[in-house]
């Protein structure tokens, strides 16, 4: 398991507690998203689809600045030390 | 045509496109969405968010720069009553449209089906007082003419 470091974007930080990221263990971006249960159970429902097979709409991760749709998606292996960056899309109106 | 009256006419259908897009989604397409029910009424919303924010900020600097050219050229004093009442406006506009793109939409993205349909009620909420304040803006230039 790889230590990776996960900054939470600003409306998910009052479900941790004013926390603007989290320290984890996990193998792949999935794993990661996953262990965000912890802090609050329904973080990943709003990240990732029902089957939690892909990221929601809209919502990006990146893997040290790799979008990881050119990583391997959510199964993209995390080294130690990993920063993972979630972001939204931009909109307006 | 001269650059004043290109000017002129950037300014006058940057403004209008933007406040005419507003009252379009207002009253017709937000409508529309949401007699389309759940999720569907989420989706369209957030479609309809994404593909607008490019169009939405170009017209606001074209307003915005058209505006700070025509003063430049002496259409009316920086700090003529008009100018002032049209640029707090103006300003304000796009603090609606700020508010939303940096608070509200990132907000959407990440709530729960449940959470959404009340943020689209401040969306269109914080639509609305931008609409009406660029109509605000519109009526009082011909006021103090």
């Amino acid at each position: 398991m790889s230590v990776v470091h996960i900054n939470l974007p600003v409306p998910l930080r009052k479900l941790a507690k004013g926390a603007t990221s989290i320290e984890c263990q996990a193998n792949t971006v999935l794993d990661a998203l996953l262990k965000l249960d912890e802090i609050d159970a329904s973080i990943s429902a709003r990240l990732l689809e029902d089957d939690r097979s892909a990221l929601k709409r809209y919502i990006n991760v990146y893997v040290d600045g790799k979008h990881i749709s050119k990583t391997g998606g959510l199964q993209t292996t995390l080294a130690n030390s990993s920063k993972l960056e979630i972001v939204t899309a931009f909109a307006g109106g | 045509m001269t650059f004043y009256k290109m000017l002129i006419l950037v300014h006058v259908i940057a403004m209008m496109s933007w406040i005419g897009a507003m009252y379009f989604n207002l009253t017709l397409l937000f409508p529309m969405y949401k007699s389309q029910g759940g999720n569907r009424y989420a989706d369209l919303m957030q479609a309809q968010g994404t593909r607008a924010a490019p169009l939405l900020y170009l017209l606001i600097v074209l307003t915005l720069m058209s505006g700070i050219g025509l003063a430049l050229l002496g259409s009316q004093p920086f700090f003529a009553p008009e100018a002032i009442s049209k640029t707090i406006g103006l300003l304000l506009m796009a603090g609606c449209h700020l508010y939303g793109s940096l608070v509200l939409w990132p907000r959407v993205f990440f709530a729960l089906d449940s959470e959404k349909e009340s943020l689209f009620s401040v969306y269109r909420l914080s639509m609305f007082i931008s609409a009406s304040l660029g109509t605000g803006a519109i009526v009082a230039s011909y006021l103090w003419k």
